[in-house]
Formats: structure tokens, C-alpha cells, sequence
């Protein structure tokens, strides 16, 4: 036996280490392959994101989160590289970190023709951001438990109804769509509002769980009766067939609507493919992309006119509910207070 | 006479150990063994020599090639020695062949398996070390370090962990061998027996420092100080107290010796560190009587022998070894008396 | 090839792994703690402020302490009792069930959560204890075995005979006792790394959080943060709670290293459990049937089509999740098959001359080499990613960050402990004298090395990378982090189930832990070798 086996082992292993790093690929005018960090659901995604790269004629390079960090890891890790970007796209499926990346300078303004018939409302003004596809932040309810609609919860009121008592439940607000909703309920109720809201449900019970997934569980299972939880969450535990419906809260005259929160699509500042990563954007933001999204397990809420909803009749589209109104700049900046402020109440 | 290993000045430090300095020379073909109690430093020297410590200062020749000094650090492997570990230090995963063949690596499974036939233990070449006894192991060990045919064989303490009814056959294996090949080998031992068995002549060590070196014998009918008496021939060393030219002694006063030959021009030693060292021929004992002029011990063993009775008796401290013409009884009293003038020596000289 | 050429060859391993250290534990984390000083505005002590002023601080401390205590107690309970059972008595199927209790070990604990919350046990305090201490039970089982197998039967006999049963069982309780408080180290430290279970399991009314949950959350929040004491808040919070591990980890190792080496004794005498054999059985079944049993029940479920109402549970419903689980997961199963093949090569590859350095010449490294067991994975990848991310010499190397190389790295930076540790036990016990006889030897270093120091060190070797390989392949913190890990199979799985396709994932879990188990039983299979060589 060679008297190099030791150490040869090692030192290939080593010096073959530069090698296992990723070929690059680029498309037909030389452009390199666009890296994208996407917190949509991967299993529609993949496929979406494995077609684009047909379009384009080269291989999106796709790094997915794990939802149980929500978009944490996507938002930290583009942080953590600004100093030397490597993604191109931040496809979020929620606005408020988006907004906080576009308000950190950590993304570059780009005006996707594509995205010209979403309403204005839902577009950065300086193009940092554009928002397309949402969820409808909603009640689910088990209609085992509940079988008579009249029954229903109808409002974010009901967490503090003493009737629901123990009975209902919410994500801790610290992170993803929640996180959002809370702060953006800040903004619209007040803060102090808001604290005496958390300071009722912990009267009431209610049970604050680890995640909007865990919230639609525990009522899918019947162990609670309804949750606050979004639209996507309840339209695959009803394709699954449980007893679960949803209620869009607080239509009535005088509420406050029921909140939308978009997918939001950014161009990553100094990322190392510009050119073909807008050439993704604007397939990402495309109208059969929307389509595609709403027909989708996930439901997703077209935001442009003209684009059919998802199939399950339950899950509305913009125009046949009442929507919350929110300031879309001002929760991106309070989200880091709030953030904070939360996880103070949960001793965190 | 060419030497096979000298040793000058050699100092290291192990912890709160010290060694050194130390010198001595082996000449080839000698047979030298480095004795001393535990802690002396004789294994510490010894693993200098192999290369397995790296000294201090001083410096180790082999044959003519200077193979350690304050920094020249030869590595073992290429210093062209052989050592026979204490317990063996075989390699449990090896069988008999495989040690000699990985040992030397010129040696064929061949010549392997004559070397274990030469060595007693040919029906073994296929075993591996936990299948043999302890005797077995230790020839093995002995084959291993003789197989790459060193110039100088080293060995440490190699009958220790030996059956007492097998120890001579290893002791006429090894001097055969070394005979054979004109080996010179170099044992370290805490051990007499050992000691004469394996050697001609001896290094005396005691707390890092060498006292007394020469031949086996002569250190036996003369030692020149009284450690070496002391460690070899169980002599009892009583103290003195000076009294003008004479010192005095548990056996009444004698004349103040002059220089002895043997301290190698050495200082004349003060009078506190003279012994009067009793080897066991120089003492006989019986019953004590009511003599008040008597030395008086109290007995702790008496054992029969061809002509009378040996006997260990307490002085104080120290133990006396006393012939005597009757079985003495345990515990009681007995009577010490001089047969022979004996040696005032100092307690231990500066050989080095 | 001359001496000197050969013998700088023979130590390019060493300093390989020297330089792997260097790079990819101690400059990462020390550029991490650094950072926590330096704001742009300079240097700064705000963000360590923040932190004490944090009144949670010592409440959550307060959680993990109690936490740690009773999972450790019930970990005790379980894995101690396992042992104690299938080494000491003579307990029916004994010899099967004794080295099955390492295979909690191969699940994740939030599979475990996730499992028994499938069956709708409870939330709170004690399930989440329960659920920890089932999880790491299987470090207090594997070492007090080792112990229970390394004590002399005579000493317990001489003892017997002397003193009694009762007194003799006493002093065998203290001969493992090193082995059995380093089992209860690791199950405490593991129990107190973890912020997934007491995550999963809170709901209102959970007036605790543990500081391993305190550290996510601010690690969560610093994705949302703006000012410096935000960014580095999760860092700075780790930091204390990295050096408290480091320091139990110390202790740990300080425990095992005072273990006696017994060496070949003889074994302890079977002792019969009489009438209780039957239903002694029932501790090693509820143990094994919690840690796995109900975990692999669920995903079997899951798989049949238990997460969904739409229709019964079927054979052909599982040949649908089978059938989806080779559409969407096959390629990042392969991955992770791979990636933790890979981890466990170059960890094993870089242990080995460490654990040699460690036990012979500077056991002061072994601290360092402990280093990244106590602290959260996220943390590690985050100081890798922040170290790594705009380094030039790695775009040089074909943009190496971006690559399998860097996760490679980066799960061989995590996983290295677990090699390099107990391979310096193994190290220290082998005998000196053999290697110094080694030494004498006209060979080289190498030759040495192969021939001589290697192959005793094969059994635990080959031990250690089993350890790696299953701990790689449930690795989901870096998984998150490192880009290219992002592609293997647990970040996918954590998603999927998040998503409501249980089965699927269902599929793809079972398949990892199929992996997991088959890997460390092929030796058996192939060679015959003995199942227990693996506990």
C-alpha cells in the first residue's frame, strides 16, 4: 500500500473542495445565472421558478427558507451579504420585510413593465418593491364544532369575546404574516389599543401558538374552534377535507376590513445578475404567473382586475370584500419596534 | 577498544525530574547494565538514548555519530537502536510475523518466521499478542527489537512482567542472541538479579545522578561508596559521628579512612556522610546476654541456610543481614558482632 | 521522497486540520464576538448593555435551568434504566434491545414534537421535558452501558462478598459514575441548545421561555432590527450561553477523561430480575416506542394519508405520497445523502490527527475542538456566512461560498466534536509504549501511521462517522443558512409540513431514517460485526 494513503485522502479531499462549488451557468447573450431567495411554498415554486429558467435559457439558482424561520432566514441572509450580495431576487410571500429591506437600501428600484396593470397601491413609489398575488388574513373555523354559520366568529373582536373563551387562537405576532398584521393593526388602532387587545386575549385564553400552520391545526383537529390564520393555510386544509371554512373578519360598517398581504417580489442592491434577474422579476410579476398563483393549492389573491380567483368560492378577491386599509411604508418602519415590543409581552 | 554509545554530560528535564548530568560509555560488544531504585532516572536515560526524550544538554554518540547534543535531536527510528519494552509494547493488531516484518522492513515473512523459531516461538508466528502468555510476549518483544539488526540493544526492565520459572530460559535467549550478533546491550534495571544475569558491568544510579560504575563484581567486593553496597548487596549502612581521627559507630569508634581509591579523586567526604556499611558476611548474631558492652538488635526473620541460620535483624533504622549458628527467635533481643573490620564509606560519590 | 519530505507529508493532515479549525471555527466566532464591540461609530459596549438590562435574561436562564433539570432526570431515568437493564439483568431481548438505545438519537426532537402533538398530547412545561429528555436519553444509555461493560465483575464480586449486594451495586453506581454524569452532561447541554420543542410546544398561558428560545427570537427579530444593538443582539445574548456550555462541555470531557481505563476485565455477572423479567421490559419498550416509535408511527400515517380527510387512509393513497415524494423530494434526499457521506469522510479525515494531538501532546485544544457542540448551529452559520460571504479568496475559488464545498465545511466545522472527541479517548487508551515501540521502527511517519496508531482506532472511527453521518443528515439550522445545504432533504421536510404535505414528507422522513439506521448496521450486514459495537 502507497505510503500516501493517509494523508492523500485528506489533501484531495481538500483540495477538491473548490471544485464541489457550484458551476456557474449563463444564458445566450453571457449573462451569469440570477440567484433567487423565495418564501413561497416550494413545492409550486420549484416548478414556477424550473419553467422561468426554460424561459430565460438558463438555471435560476433557487435557495428556499424554512418556513418554520418564516422569512427570517431570507431577510437575515440578505442582511448578512449585503457587503457582497448573492442574490439577485427576493421573492416574499408577505410586504412587511420587503418594505424593511427597501427602507434598509438593501434593494435597487426596478419598474417592471409587466407589473403595470397592478394597482398603484400595491407598487413602490420608487419601484424598490411590487406586491402581486396575496392571502387575506381570515378566521378559520371548524364546522364540526361550529356547524351553524350564524355561530361564526365575525371580528378580530371575538379573540376577547368571552363566549370564545379558550376557545380560539392566534400566532404569536413575532414573525411572517402575523408580525405584519399586528403591527399594521398598530398603526391602525394604536399601539395602546393594541397592547389592551393582547391584554383581554390573555383574559380570554387564548391560545397563542407557534405559527399560523399551528393555528390551523389545532382547528382542522377540532381542538379549537376557530383562528386567525391566512387563506392559503385554510384552503389546503379544506382541499384536504376537513371540516374547516373561513370568515373574512370585520366587514360590517365601521370595521376595519379584513387585511391583504401580497407577495412582494424586490431587486436585490449590487446582486451579482442584474439583467437576467429583471427579466425574472418581470416573468415573476407576469399576469399568467397570478393566474397560476390564484389557481394553485395556495390560493393565492390575484390584485389585478380581470384575473379569475381561486376556485374555492370562499376565498374572496379584491372587490367583493371590504378591505383593511394600511399604510404600507409605516409598518415596514415600525416592524423592528414592534417586533421588539411583542416579544417583550411573550417574555421573549 | 572502539565504544558502541557514550554518553557526556547529559542533562533533561521532566517535570520536576531532573537527570543529569550524566556520562558513561559502553563499549561495543559490552553488556552494561544502568541500575538504580525507582525514581533514580535510569528509564529517563535510557529513553534518552533511544531518542524517545530529547535531552538538555550534553551529548550521545553512537559509534562515531553524534545522534542528540542541545539541539541535534535524531529521530529514534534513525538512530539504529533496539528496545525491549518492559510489558512488551506489542501492537495488538499485529500478529508475530507481521511485528518482525513491519520492525524490519527488508525482512522477508521468511526470515521472519526463522527469527521466531530462533527465538522459541515459531508455532506462534500466526498469533496475535493477546492469544500469549507473558513470556511468550516478552520474546516476541525481545525478536522485534533485534530483527532491523541493531548496533545497540536497549532494554527496559525486560523480566519484570516474566514468570520467575521462565526467566532464565529468556535471560539465555537474550545473551545467545547478543552473543550471535556481537550486540552491545544496555539494560536498565531496579533489579540485582536482572541486573548480573543480563551484564558485566554496571552504572549505579541514584536521584538523577550516576554514583559509581565498573565491573559487576568488583562493585560487589568493593564498592566504593555505600549506596552501591547498600542497592547491591543489601549491605546495612550505619551512621557515624566524627571524634577527632576516628569516628564512632553503633560498634564502638575506628580510624577515619583516608581518601578511598575508588571516590575517582573525588573530594574527601565529611565525616557526617560516612556509613559503616555492613555487607551480610560481616555481622554474626546471638542470643543477647546482659552484656552492657553489646550491640543489641531485635530480630525479624532468621531462616536456616547450609551452614547455620540468616538473619534479619532491626538496628534502629536499619536492618542488619547476621549469620548465626542457632534459630534466633522472632521479636526477642539478639547480640550483633563484627566477624570482619569494617568499611567506612561515604554514602555517595560523585562518579560522574 | 527524502526523510524531511516525507515527514512534513506525514504531518499535512495535522495541519490541515489545524487550518480547518482555524478557519472555519475560530476565526468565524472570533470575528462574531468582535463585531459585537464594533458599531460603525467605533467601538461600543451598548450591545452587551442591552443585554443585561434585558430583565428576561435571568428568567429565561431560570427556564432552562428547570428545564434542563428535569429532562436530564427523565433522560437519566430512561436511557440509565435502559442500560442498566440490558447490560446488568438479565432482561428478555436483551441483546437487541440494548444497542437500540442510541436510535432515539437518529430522530430529530421536534419529529418527536411533532409526532406526539399528532397525537394530541399535551403542551406545557412536562411534555416538552418529556419530550427532550426521551430525545437525549440516548447519550445517558450509550455511556452508562460503555461503564456498566468497562467494570470489573471481580471487583464487584470482592465487594459482594464483603459488603453485600446492596453495597456492591453502590460501588459499581460509583465505578460508572463518570460515565453516567457525562451522559447526564450531554443530555442537559443538548436539552438546553434546543429552542425548537419549547417553540412548538407553547401556548397561552407558557408564563416560560428558555434562553435557547430567547436567542431564536432575537435572531428572528434581527431580521426586522435596524440599529446595531438589534443586529448583534442575538449574538451578544449566545455569547454567555455559549461560554456556560463550553464550560459544562469542559467538565463533560474532564468527567470522561477521569474515567479509569479498565481495560479487559472480567464482566459484571447477569444478574436475574426474577419475576419482574416481563415486566422489566416495559421501561426500554416505552423509551424506545416514545423516542421512535411514535415518530415513525406518525410518518407512517402521514404517509397513508392521516393529514387529510378528503379520503381513508390507504395502500393507495401511499402510493400517491410515494409517488409525490419522488417528484418533489427524491433530489434533495439524494443531497442530503451525500452532503452528510461527505461530512462524515472529512470530519473523520480531520479527527483523526487532531484526536492524536489531543490525547498525546496539548489537551488544552480539546476545549477548542468542543467549541461548536455549545453553540446554536444558526449562530455558527451565521459567523461562517459573515466571515465567508464577500471573501475574495473564496470567489477566486470559483466562488466557493456559494458552493457544496462551503456547506461541506461549515456541517464538518458543527460536526467535528463528535469525531474528534471521543477519538482522543480512544487515543489515550491505546498504549503508549506500542507507539514508541512504533517509534524505533525504520519506517515512515506514514507507514506508522497506517500500520501501527490507525488500525486500533478503526472500531471507534468508523463509530464516529456513523455519529456524523445520521447528526448531518438531521441538520436544519445550517441547512437554512449555507446556501448550498439549502437543497437537502430536512430544510425541505420543515417546509413541506408547514405547507400541509405531510404525505410526502411523510415518505421522505422515513426515508432519511432508513438511511440513518441502514448506514450504521452495515458492518453487521456485511462483516458479521457485532450490533453492540455501536453503543
Amino acid at each position: 500500500m502507497s505510503k500516501l494513503t493517509l494523508s492523500t485522502p485528506a489533501l484531495l479531499t481538500l483540495s477538491l473542495l473548490p471544485l464541489a462549488a457550484c458551476t456557474s451557468e449563463t444564458d445566450a447573450a453571457g449573462n451569469p445565472a440570477p440567484t433567487i431567495r423565495v418564501a413561497l411554498d416550494e413545492q409550486f415554486s420549484r416548478k414556477l421558478l424550473d419553467e422561468f429558467s426554460k424561459e430565460l435559457g438558463v438555471t435560476i439558482k433557487q435557495l428556499h427558507d424554512s418556513e418554520a424561520a418564516k422569512t427570517v432566514g431570507h431577510v437575515s441572509a440578505i442582511k448578512t451579504e449585503a457587503k457582497a450580495p448573492r442574490c439577485d431576487v427576493f421573492w416574499n410571500n408577505e410586504l412587511g420585510n420587503t418594505v424593511h429591506l427597501a427602507q434598509q437600501g438593501l434593494l435597487t428600484p426596478y419598474v417592471s413593465p409587466a407589473a403595470k396593470d397592478i394597482p398603484a397601491r400595491w407598487k413602490d413609489p420608487t419601484g424598490m418593491w411590487t406586491a402581486f398575488a396575496a392571502r387575506a388574513r381570515v378566521l378559520i373555523v371548524n364546522t364540526d364544532l361550529l356547524p351553524d354559520k350564524k355561530d361564526w366568529p365575525s371580528s378580530y373582536r371575538d379573540l376577547v369575546d368571552p363566549k370564545w373563551k379558550g376557545k380560539c387562537a392566534v400566532a404569536k405576532p413575532l414573525t411572517g404574516t402575523t408580525l405584519t398584521h399586528f403591527t399594521a393593526l398598530r398603526n391602525v388602532l394604536g399601539a395602546d389599543k393594541v397592547d389592551a387587545l393582547f391584554d383581554q386575549m390573555e383574559s380570554n385564553d387564548v391560545e397563542f401558538l407557534a405559527s399560523n400552520g399551528a393555528t390551523m391545526r389545532a382547528v382542522r383537529e377540532g381542538r379549537l374552534a376557530w383562528a386567525f390564520t391566512d387563506t392559503d393555510d385554510y384552503n389546503v386544509a379544506k382541499q384536504k377535507g376537513f371540516p374547516v371554512e373561513c370568515v373574512y373578519p370585520d366587514q360590517g360598517d365601521g370595521q376595519i376590513g379584513t387585511m391583504l398581504i401580497p407577495n412582494s417580489v424586490g431587486l436585490v442592491k449590487n446582486g451579482p445578475a442584474p439583467e437576467v434577474a429583471k427579466k425574472l422579476i418581470d416573468l415573476i410579476l407576469a399576469r399568467a404567473t397570478e393566474t397560476r398563483l390564484a389557481a394553485a393549492a395556495s390560493a393565492q389573491i390575484p390584485l389585478r382586475d380581470g384575473i379569475p380567483g381561486p376556485a374555492n368560492p370562499a376565498v374572496l378577491v379584491p372587490g367583493k370584500f371590504h378591505e383593511m386599509a394600511w399604510d404600507i411604508a409605516a409598518v415596514g418602519q415600525d416592524l423592528a419596534k414592534a417586533s421588539t415590543h411583542f416579544a417583550k409581552r411573550f417574555s421573549l | 577498544m572502539t565504544t558502541a554509545l557514550t554518553v557526556t554530560d547529559l542533562t533533561c528535564r521532566r517535570g520536576e525530574f531532573t537527570l543529569g548530568p550524566v556520562g558513561f560509555d559502553v563499549p561495543a560488544g559490552g553488556r552494561v547494565a544502568i541500575v538504580g531504585p525507582s525514581g533514580s532516572g535510569k528509564t529517563s536515560l535510557l529513553r534518552c538514548v533511544a531518542g524517545l526524550e530529547r535531552i538538555g544538554s550534553g551529548t550521545i554518540r553512537i559509534g562515531d555519530q553524534v545522534v542528540a547534543d542541545g539541539k541535534l535531536h535524531t529521530a529514534p527510528d534513525r538512530r539504529g537502536l533496539g528496545l525491549v519494552f518492559q510489558d512488551g509494547a506489542l501492537w495488538p493488531h499485529l500478529n508475530a510475523r507481521q511485528h518482525l516484518t513491519f520492525a524490519a522492513p527488508s525482512m522477508t515473512p521468511a526470515a521472519a518466521d526463522a527469527l521466531l523459531e530462533r527465538g522459541g516461538i515459531g508455532h506462534l508466528a500466526e498469533r496475535k499478542p493477546a492469544k500469549m502468555s507473558g513470556g511468550e510476549a516478552q520474546r516476541l518483544g525481545l525478536l522485534r527489537a533485534l530483527a532491523p539488526e541493531p548496533a545497540v540493544l536497549l532494554l527496559d526492565e525486560p523480566l519484570r512482567s516474566v514468570d520467575v520459572h521462565l526467566r532464565d530460559a529468556l535471560v539465555l535467549l537474550v545473551r545467545t542472541l547478543a552473543d550471535e550478533r556481537g550486540l552491545t546491550t544496555v539494560l536498565v534495571t531496579h533489579d540485582r538479579d536482572e541486573a548480573f544475569a543480563l551484564a558485566t558491568d554496571l552504572v549505579v544510579m541514584h536521584e538523577g545522578r550516576v554514583v559509581e560504575r565498573g565491573s559487576a563484581r568488583e562493585l560487589l567486593a568493593n564498592p566504593s561508596c555505600a549506596f552501591t553496597a547498600a542497592f547491591l548487596a543489601n549491605a546495612a549502612c550505619l551512621p557515624t559521628t566524627p571524634a577527632g581521627d576516628r569516628v564512632e559507630t553503633p560498634f564502638g569508634a575506628f580510624d577515619r579512612p583516608a581518601v578511598h581509591a575508588a571516590t575517582n579523586g573525588a573530594a574527601t567526604p565529611s565525616d557526617s556522610e560516612l556509613r559503616l556499611v555492613l555487607l551480610p558476611g560481616d555481622v554474626s548474631a546471638s542470643p543477647a546476654d546482659d552484656s552492657p558492652a553489646e550491640v543489641r538488635g531485635s530480630v525479624l526473620t532468621s531462616t536456616p541456610t547450609t551452614d547455620g541460620y540468616q538473619n534479619r535483624i532491626a538496628l534502629g533504622d536499619h536492618i542488619v543481614f547476621a549469620r548465626s549458628d542457632e534459630l534466633l527467635a522472632t521479636g526477642l533481643p539478639a547480640r550483633l558482632n563484627l566477624r570482619s573490620t569494617p568499611r567506612l564509606l561515604p554514602w555517595q560519590t560523585a562518579a560522574h | 521522497m527524502n526523510h524531511t519530505a516525507t515527514n512534513l507529508l506525514s504531518r499535512a493532515p495535522l495541519l490541515l486540520a489545524l487550518l480547518f479549525v482555524a478557519l472555519f471555527v475560530l476565526l468565524p466566532l472570533a470575528e462574531l464576538f468582535l463585531g459585537t464591540f464594533f458599531s460603525d461609530a467605533g467601538f461600543t459596549f451598548s450591545a452587551w448593555a442591552r443585554l443585561f438590562e434585558d430583565e428576561n435574561l435571568w428568567k429565561q436562564l431560570l427556564a432552562s435551568l428547570r428545564l434542563g433539570l428535569a429532562a436530564t432526570t427523565i433522560s437519566l431515568i430512561l436511557g440509565g434504566g435502559h442500560a442498566w437493564l440490558t447490560v446488568r439483568r438479565d432482561l428478555p431481548f436483551g441483546r437487541v434491545l440494548g444497542p437500540l438505545g442510541i436510535a432515539p438519537l437518529v430522530m430529530p426532537p421536534i419529529f418527536v414534537a411533532m409526532g406526539f402533538s399528532d397525537f394530541g398530547i399535551g403542551s406545557g412545561f412536562w411534555p416538552c421535558a418529556w419530550l427532550l429528555g426521551v430525545a437525549h436519553a440516548p447519550f445517558v444509555a450509550v455511556l452508562t452501558a460503555r461503564g456498566l461493560r468497562a467494570a470489573d465483575g471481580r471487583a464487584y464480586e470482592a465487594a459482594w462478598l464483603l459488603r453485600g449486594r446492596g453495597r456492591a451495586e453502590l460501588a459499581l453506581l460509583r465505578t460508572i459514575s463518570p460515565e453516567l454524569l457525562a451522559g447526564c452532561l450531554l443530555a442537559f447541554l443538548f436539552t438546553l441548545a434546543d429552542h425548537g420543542v419549547p417553540e412548538f410546544l407553547t401556548v397561552k398561558g407558557k408564563t416560560w421561555h428558555t434562553y435557547a428560545e430567547g436567542v431564536y427570537s432575537r435572531w428572528t427579530r434581527r431580521a426586522v432590527g435596524t440599529t446595531f444593538e438589534d443586529l448583534q443582539s442575538p449574538v451578544v445574548a449566545a455569547l454567555p450561553f455559549i461560554a456556560a456550555l463550553a464550560g459544562l462541555m469542559w467538565l463533560t470531557l474532564r468527567l470522561r477523561a477521569h474515567a479509569p481505563d479498565r481495560g479487559t476485565v472480567t464482566p459484571l455477572p447477569i444478574r436475574p430480575l426474577g419475576a419482574g423479567r416481563w415486566p422489566a421490559l416495559l421501561l426500554p419498550l416505552v423509551y424506545l416506542a416514545a423516542g421512535v416509535g411514535v415518530p415513525v408511527l406518525v410518518l407512517t400515517r402521514w404517509v397513508l394519508g392521516s393529514a387529510q380527510m378528503a379520503e381513508p387512509m390507504s395502500i393507495a393513497y401511499a402510493r400517491q405520497s410515494f409517488a409525490k415524494a419522488v417528484d418533489q423530494g427524491m433530489p434533495v434526499f439524494e443531497n442530503s445523502v451525500w452532503l452528510a457521506l461527505a461530512v462524515a469522510a472529512l470530519v473523520v479525515i480531520l479527527a483523526l490527527p487532531l484526536a492524536r494531538l489531543v490525547a498525546r501532546r496539548w489537551q488544552k485544544l480539546e476545549v477548542v475542538l468542543a467549541l461548536p457542540i455549545a453553540i446554536p448551529a444558526i449562530l455558527l452559520g451565521v459567523a461562517l456566512v459573515n466571515s465567508y460571504v464577500d471573501s475574495k479568496v473564496m470567489r477566486a475559488m470559483n466562488d466557493f461560498y456559494s458552493g457544496w464545498g462551503f456547506a461541506l465545511c461549515g456541517y464538518a466545522a458543527r460536526f467535528l466534536p463528535f469525531a474528534a472527541i471521543p477519538l482522543a479517548a480512544m487515543v489515550r487508551r491505546q498504549s503508549l509504549a506500542s507507539e514508541e515501540a512504533a517509534s524505533l521502527v525504520p519506517r515512515s511517519a506514514l507507514s506508522r501511521s497506517l500500520r501501527i496508531h490507525l488500525p486500533p482506532l478503526l472500531p471507534a472511527t468508523w463509530s464516529a462517522a456513523v455519529l456524523v453521518f445520521v447528526l448531518a443528515l438531521r441538520e436544519l439550522d445550517l441547512a437554512v443558512v449555507l446556501p448550498a445545504a439549502n437543497a437537502t432533504a430536512v430544510r425541505r421536510l420543515a417546509n413541506a409540513v408547514h405547507f400541509q404535505h405531510e404525505d410526502w414528507s411523510g415518505v421522505i422522513g422515513l426515508l432519511l431514517l432508513s438511511t440513518a439506521v441502514l448506514v450504521p448496521l452495515l458492518p453487521s450486514l456485511l462483516a458479521g460485526r457485532r450490533l453492540s459495537s455501536l453503543s
